[in-house]
Parts: structure tokens; C-alpha cells; sequence
């Protein structure tokens, strides 16, 4: 209730995108509320999980016994594979990345402009490190944001012009929060739903970019 | 990258060998306390970047544009390579070259020619053919493309035919020397001058 309005926990975040994850979809997850979405995945909607370590088709984290030293994510924690994966070296899984053939890239992020550009690898002062975030973004189809709609100071995330340092310009084509579900249209970001007994008006109280309201 | 520990690029930083650090996403957090002291320098890539550049250098490729890193200070030249001792930056990364392609800024990205190259495979045989196993492939096949000396580290040293032509991932032709892993590799050495 960070808001003080009625808002989604990040799991109802996660849920809430897992429900737009179509069949056959192929999907990069980044850390945090990115790696709460799995669970929620419809059942008989198949998404084909890519990790940066050269994975295609994760399964879900194997149990203390199964885990092999030789199976990770690419956050080195302890993988499995869903039938039908491959394989590959890191300059082949960035192939995929850059070459358009990820469908999704579901990251979590410091800031989102108006117009989309993304800001989430580097808070000034802390341990740069940027893996393989800008290759994401300026490579997959769409780029789907997901986290809370304010900071932990209470300030909005979604900001006219970003103050952290991009992750790319013009990137993001949807974002989920706690509070409102946003696309992009011209370039602009667009409201198109607010969650469940949040008002129009609360969202834009805290959202500190101009949008265009598009609500069903 | 710099691992997580002190068994490998840990152990060089560790021994103040290290002037120059290339990599995308280093955990060691002794790293950035050298970085920031000014100790090493940082050339942080962003991942697909690195991967390719090892793969451009390994193949004759000088220099590639890539979408990655347009528009951002690792393209900039505002990323700070090297501080000062005292505080504050000594030496920036120099800005990426660009150029349109499509309507859409590409950085131009060097490939990487390393002196050396250091390779832990699955299985290997005694002409350097390789094969890795599971996620662990990863960086490997790259490095040894890379390096301009390849050592091979195997787990498992096979006879020459036993690893079939088309399964080999990275064949003989990169690698220079294959080792065979001791069973006992430690995971924390305790390093002579280390606190």
C-alpha cells in the first residue's frame, strides 16, 4: 500500500502480465518481479524462456538434489530445461537477442520516459554492471516494464525524462505497475487500464509524465 | 567477467596483475574497490557485445556496428575507464563511433584479439577438439576463438574419434594446449598477500 491507494502486490503484478504472454512467445526475463511471472503463465500456453547464458527453454529452478553445476540461469542459480530446449554460446544467444527473434523482453526498471526510453542498469554511485540489458532492449520485439509505480521514497517511477542513465532510447512498448497497465502509441506512453480499484485520477497523481489516457 | 571468487580472474586481481578489466557484469565486489581506488581500469561492454566482439576478433572481423549501447554512456565516451587516486575520473571510455543504419543508431564495436585464451570444456581430446556441456558452453568457445593461445582446461580427456565430427563445438584448430582439471581445484586458495 505504498500508494495509498488500492494497489497490486508484485505478484499481482506478475500475474496481471502473464495474462497478455501469448502461445509460442519467445521470452527473456530480467531480475526481480520479471521472475515472479513463470508461475502465472496460463496453463496450455507455452512461452519458451531464453537466458542470457545461452539457454533456450528454462524450466522452472530444479530441486536441491537435481540441480547439475553444469545448468544455470543466467544469474547462476540452478536451472532446469523444458522439453524441446537448446543449448547455445553466448555470441549465438545474443544473436537471438539483436536479430529480432525474442518476442518479449520482461525487465525491471529505475525509470521509464514519456516517449519510452528506459533507464535500469546504473544508480549513479553504486557498482556499475550492465549484462545483457542494452542488447535486450535494443533487440527484442517489444520490451514489457514491469515493477512498482513508485520508488521506495515514494517518488514516480515514470518520469518525463530520465535522470538515472538509459538502458536505451525509445525501447519500452508496455509498462505494468502496481497501479496501471501503460502501452505506447506515436510514441507516447498511453494509460490502458487501471488495476483493480484504482482511479484514473490516482494514477496520475503519481505518474510524473505527460500520457495519453486510453482506458477501455 | 571477474567471477565470483578468487579462483580465477579474482586470483590475478587479487595479486595486483590486472590493469585493465573488460567485461560486462563483474560480481567480485574487491573488483570495484580496486576500480574505484584506481587501481584497474573498466572497460564495462554490454554482454552481447562482448560475446561478439571475442567471436569478431577470433574471425578476422576488426569492427562491427551493433544496435547495443546507442545512446547510453557506454557509447557516449562519459563512462569513467579509470579514477583518479585521489578521487574522481582520470580517463573516460572513448565514444563509440555511430552511424544510421535503418533509420537507427549503431555503435561501432571493436573486436577483441586476446594473447591469451583460457577455456574450461566438458570433454577434449589430444588434437584440442571440445565439447561443453549444458550452460557452461556459454563464453568458452568464444574465449578460445579469441585468444591468440588457447589452453584448455577438460574435465574429461578423451581419445582422438570419440567425440563425433559433428558434435565437436569448438574443434582443435583454435586450441593450443589441453589439461586435464585436477579433481581437487579449491574453491577459495588462499592468496599470498590477500587480506
Amino acid at each position: 500500500m505504498t500508494c495509498g491507494v488500492a494497489a497490486l502486490s508484485r505478484e499481482g503484478i506478475a500475474r496481471r502480465l502473464a495474462l497478455d504472454l501469448r502461445d509460442g512467445y519467445v521470452v527473456n526475463l530480467g531480475v526481480g518481479i520479471p521472475l515472479l511471472v513463470p508461475r502465472f503463465i496460463p496453463a496450455g500456453t507455452e512461452v519458451i524462456l531464453h537466458a542470457e547464458n545461452g539457454v533456450l527453454g528454462l524450466g522452472p529452478p530444479p530441486p536441491p538434489d537435481r540441480a547439475d553445476p553444469d545448468l544455470t540461469d543466467a544469474g547462476k542459480q540452478p536451472a532446469s530445461l523444458i522439453s524441446g530446449a537448446a543449448i547455445v554460446d553466448s555470441a549465438m544467444s545474443f544473436a537471438i537477442v539483436r536479430g529480432g527473434h525474442l518476442d518479449v523482453a520482461v525487465l525491471g526498471a529505475l525509470q521509464v520516459s514519456a516517449r519510452g526510453d528506459l533507464a535500469n542498469w546504473y544508480v549513479p554511485g553504486k557498482n556499475p554492471a550492465v549484462g545483457g540489458a542494452m542488447d535486450l532492449v535494443a533487440g527484442a520485439r517489444e520490451v514489457w516494464v514491469v515493477m512498482e509505480h513508485l520508488d521506495r521514497a515514494g517518488r514516480p517511477k515514470i518520469v518525463e525524462k530520465c535522470t538515472f542513465p538509459l538502458t536505451g532510447r525509445r525501447v519500452v512498448t508496455r509498462v505494468y505497475t502496481d497501479l496501471a497497465v501503460f502501452g505506447m502509441a506515436d510514441g507516447r506512453l498511453r494509460l490502458a487500464e487501471c488495476a483493480p480499484g484504482v482511479t484514473p485520477e490516482a494514477v496520475r497523481a503519481r505518474t510524473a509524465a505527460r500520457y495519453v489516457e486510453a482506458l477501455a | 567477467n571477474v567471477g565470483s571468487d578468487f579462483t580465477g580472474v579474482g586470483r590475478l586481481l587479487a595479486e595486483g596483475r590486472i590493469r585493465r578489466l573488460t567485461a560486462s557484469f563483474p560480481v567480485l565486489p574487491e573488483f570495484y574497490g580496486e576500480y574505484f581506488a584506481g587501481k584497474v581500469e573498466f572497460e564495462l561492454v554490454p554482454q552481447g557485445t562482448l560475446a561478439e566482439r571475442l567471436r569478431a576478433g577470433g574471425s578476422g572481423i576488426a569492427a562491427f556496428y551493433t544496435p547495443s549501447g546507442a545512446g547510453t554512456m557506454l557509447a557516449d565516451g562519459t563512462f569513467a575507464l579509470r579514477y583518479a587516486a585521489g578521487g574522481g575520473t582520470a580517463e573516460r571510455m572513448p565514444p563509440r563511433e555511430t552511424r544510421d543504419f535503418g533509420g537507427r543508431e549503431h555503435v561501432l564495436e571493436y573486436g577483441i584479439v586476446a594473447d591469451f585464451g583460457l577455456v574450461r570444456a566438458h570433454q577434449g581430446d589430444r588434437k584440442g577438439n571440445l565439447r561443453f556441456r549444458l550452460s557452461a558452453r556459454n563464453f568458452n568457445p568464444l574465449a578460445g576463438m579469441s585468444g591468440r593461445r588457447v589452453f584448455a582446461e577438460v574435465q574429461e580427456l578423451v581419445e582422438v574419434d570419440e567425440l563425433h565430427p559433428d558434435d565437436i563445438h569448438l574443434p582443435g584448430v583454435f586450441v593450443d594446449d589441453v589439461l586435464l582439471a585436477s579433481a581437487t581445484s579449491p574453491k577459495q586458495p588462499t592468496i599470498a598477500g590477500s587480506a
